[in-house]
């Protein structure tokens, strides 16, 4: 479902991943995304992966709530 | 022998005679049932008794963490024993398929004599069916049990005591039996070293009992899950509960699986969980008890009583919001959106 | 997982919060569309906790909630043949039709299946090799690109006992429809999951037709609440824009070879959205290539009539003209339990969440 939290590959076998959420496997397909390869964040929907993450954009999304709320911190001053 | 469940074995003859025998007497062996008699006969206990009757249809009959004889008798002596009662007795009633394999029916008399003896609980009377193939499952099993409950005890199971401020405990991960399960369904989408937490609880309990512990309401949260018990109790007492989402026991593993699948880990089954409201003050000294026992390890309050929202189960989420919990209308569908 | 220390710290929230409230200073109308975002919402108590000036109002997203009852009526039509598989994820089972549901007939001893994945129906279709298989295609962009890929397969390994009946449907159309009747909403909380199919320049003629704030919001609460702050900032500066705040996600293109899929095994057709009416483009039907695979072309189905149950307000609640509770039909006759209108049915429905969260 849509509050889907991201998963990690394991291994991929004919087009058909296993993804690692919080220590259960769940298959997936690969069908509809480019290069997916094992160790990768995916996101996952209805038993495909729908797209691919990377840790640095997670880290990045965290950067710019910080600078917001800095931003703000700035404009109050 | 042959190697599968007969109707012959239903029959009365002679192959029930030896289906008894060679696996029921054998297994269960205790001397009420060698008697061999139509009804067990039981000393009168001191007090009054408790007396409990369950179905177990459990499908797949064995699940990762336990199996439908397992679960048969934890089922009912976790029902006295979270009345406050002390389990004595069993009885048991099977209803096998023709065609049932011999050896698998081996295995789960073999599961229910070794749970019932390590919860020193004696199976003392039963009855057995056979069914034309189709007409079951494999096998439906009826435990029924009696316990011997002290009067000091006996307003636990409808939970009268149960007063503001008082406390909601419980003691371990919630969750497990039910995605263990379900899991099972979707063996190839879904795969997880998940256990059922399926576990007799009357030892824990006992405990609790014998430190002369406090004790408002106990209830295990089987099918409907813990949302299911809160539910029951604040509908029928008109009770405000809170619960805290951020004490919550989850496993990480059924956390995960519960967000994939879109499920609440709330509404989810548990066989070894019990939820236990007491007063206030009283809540570190059984959590500390708990916490020595291996069920209870990771046992805590999640919530308590409240003089709000009367009827009603609220959680506090982690950020301070607010959310109904409600009852569960059936078994939570997996879905996608 | 470091994910939930990220998107649920609770220091941040409050932070994020205490800034909100801050900058929130005139009242503003914001839409979620996606039914996920609906139940998110919900699910961590924001309404409770933002300002009051802050109106959050649940619009069409579901796909459970938008699919007609006709649709239903015919799916069960379908599971009445013996012939027949019906392979449904678990969100339409219960969902009633004019006179019964998936869950009624498949007690009836009708082969109703749930799935998690459409892959699934292609393995059954081999073991039953004298069944038709046919798969209840729900869902927007994020689900139907799984059930275009799984039209390929079916191809691809020569399955002839294999059909989907498509109720796929796209977003933007039906938010385009809504931006005419909605001249009050100041913003939309775009679909995050959705939009990394699509990607977010699907979005552009919001603001610059509508003059509506866009910005698409993953699902944690620190994904929604910037989201939100984004929106404020937005109205605030009277400068309505496209912005994506879930960049783990979304791009401006999107998923390409998803698309690709999509565009190859689907055409888009006028079609009927439960409460909205009909909105023109806003089907997907399957391309007439892949025809062996339409459970149209391959089985007959019976016709129908469109009708709506009376004294529902489902259609005025997914534009979010009203609220749930505003309801005559709301926690009395119509409950989770005994749904009458579409949006009590899923669970990611706006009256469920509703009926499901507020204490």
């Amino acid at each position: 479902m849509c509050l889907s939290i991201p998963g990690k590959i394991l291994s991929i076998k004919d087009q058909m991943a296993t993804i690692d959420i919080s220590g259960s496997q769940y298959q997936a397909g690969t069908h509809l995304v480019e290069n997916a390869k094992v160790g990768d964040l995916v996101l996952i929907h209805s038993g495909f992966i729908i797209q691919m993450l990377t840790p640095e954009e997670a880290e990045e999304t965290r950067e710019i709530l910080r600078e917001i709320l800095k931003n703000d911190e700035t404009s109050k001053k | 022998m042959s190697d599968t469940v007969l109707l012959a074995h239903g029959s009365g003859g002679i192959k029930t005679q030896q289906l008894i025998q060679d696996y029921f007497f054998k297994l269960f062996d205790n001397p009420i049932l060698n008697e061999a008699t139509d009804s067990a006969v039981l000393d009168r206990p001191k007090g009054k008794i408790c007396l409990t009757t369950d179905n177990f249809v459990v499908q797949p009959q064995d699940f990762p963490g336990g199996d439908i004889g397992k679960l048969a008798v934890c089922g009912t002596i976790n029902d006295l024993a979270v009345s406050g009662a002390k389990p004595q007795y069993l009885s048991v009633g099977f209803i096998l398929e023709e065609g049932l394999l011999l050896s698998d029916l081996m295995r789960y008399v073999k599961s229910m004599a070794n749970t019932a003896k390590s919860a020193g609980v004696r199976i003392v009377t039963g009855d057995t069916k056979v069914v034309q193939r189709n007409n079951c499952d494999h096998l439906y099993i009826n435990t029924t049990g009696i316990g011997t409950i002290q009067s000091e005890q006996e307003h636990i199971s409808s939970g009268r005591k149960i007063k503001s401020g008082d406390a909601i405990l419980i003691n371990g991960y919630i969750g497990d039996h039910g995605m263990a399960i379900f899991s099972t369904r979707f063996p190839k989408q879904v795969s997880t070293k998940l256990l059922s937490d399926c576990n007799c609880l009357n030892e824990l309990i006992g405990d609790l009992l014998a430190k002369k512990c406090k004790i408002n309401f106990m209830r295990d949260p089987t099918r409907g899950g813990v949302a299911g018990v809160l539910n029951e109790l604040s509908t029928q007492l008109n009770l405000g509960i809170n619960i805290l989402e951020d004490q919550l026991p989850v496993r990480p593993e059924v956390s995960g699986l519960c967000e994939i699948l879109g499920f609440d880990p709330l509404y989810l089954a548990n066989e070894g969980k019990v939820l236990l409201i007491c007063p206030k003050e009283e809540s570190e000294k059984i959590l500390n008890i708990w916490r020595k026992h291996p069920l209870g390890k990771n046992a805590r309050q999640i919530g308590h009583i409240s003089n709000e929202h009367k009827g009603l189960v609220v959680m506090q989420t982690c950020y301070g919001g607010k959310r109904l919990i409600d009852p569960m209308i059936s078994d939570p569908l997996p879905r996608i959106c | 997982m470091s994910f939930f220390n990220t998107y649920r710290n609770p220091a941040l929230v409050k932070d994020c919060l205490d800034v909100i409230r801050t900058e929130a200073k005139k009242p503003i109308k914001l839409m979620e569309v996606c039914g996920g975002h609906t139940h998110a919402i919900q699910r961590y108590g924001l309404p409770s906790l933002l300002p009051s000036n802050i109106e959050l109002l649940s619009g069409p997203g579901c796909p459970v909630c938008v699919t007609n009852r006709s649709y239903i009526d015919q799916a069960i039509h379908l599971a009445s043949d013996t012939q027949n598989i019906i392979c449904t994820y678990g969100d339409l089972l219960r969902v009633p039709g004019s006179i019964s549901s998936l869950e009624k007939v498949k007690a009836l001893g009708h082969s109703v299946e749930i799935v998690l994945s459409p892959l699934q129906c292609l393995e059954m279709a081999k073991q039953n090799p004298d069944k038709h298989i046919v798969f209840l295609g729900i869902g927007f962009e994020t689900t139907a690109p799984a059930t275009a890929a799984t039209i390929l397969e079916a191809e691809k390994k020569k399955i002839k006992n294999f059909s989907v009946f498509s109720a796929h449907k796209t977003m933007p159309a039906a938010m385009k429809a809504l931006a005419g009747e909605q001249p009050l909403l100041n913003g939309y909380i775009c679909p995050g999951h959705v939009s990394s199919i699509t990607g977010a320049r699907m979005y552009s003629f919001l603001p610059e037709k509508h003059g509506i704030a866009c910005v698409i919001a993953g699902f944690e609460p620190l994904d929604l609440l910037e989201c939100i702050l984004m929106l404020i900032r937005q109205v605030n500066s009277n400068h309505p824009k496209v912005q994506i705040q879930y960049k783990r996600a979304v791009t401006i293109n999107g998923n390409k070879k998803a698309q690709q899929i999509l565009e190859k095994v689907f055409k888009p057709v006028n079609d009927y959205w439960r409460g909205l009416g009909r909105i023109n483009g806003s089907g997907l039907a399957i391309e007439n290539r892949y025809e062996e695979f339409d459970t149209n072309s391959r089985l007959y189905l019976p016709p129908y009539e469109i009708s709506e149950p009376a004294g529902c307000i489902c259609g005025d609640i997914l534009k979010g003209i009203q609220k749930p509770n505003e309801c005559g039909l709301f926690r009395s006759a119509c409950t989770p339990a005994n749904p009458i209108g579409a949006c009590m049915v899923s669970n990611e429905g706006a009256c469920n969440a509703y009926y499901s969260y507020k204490p």
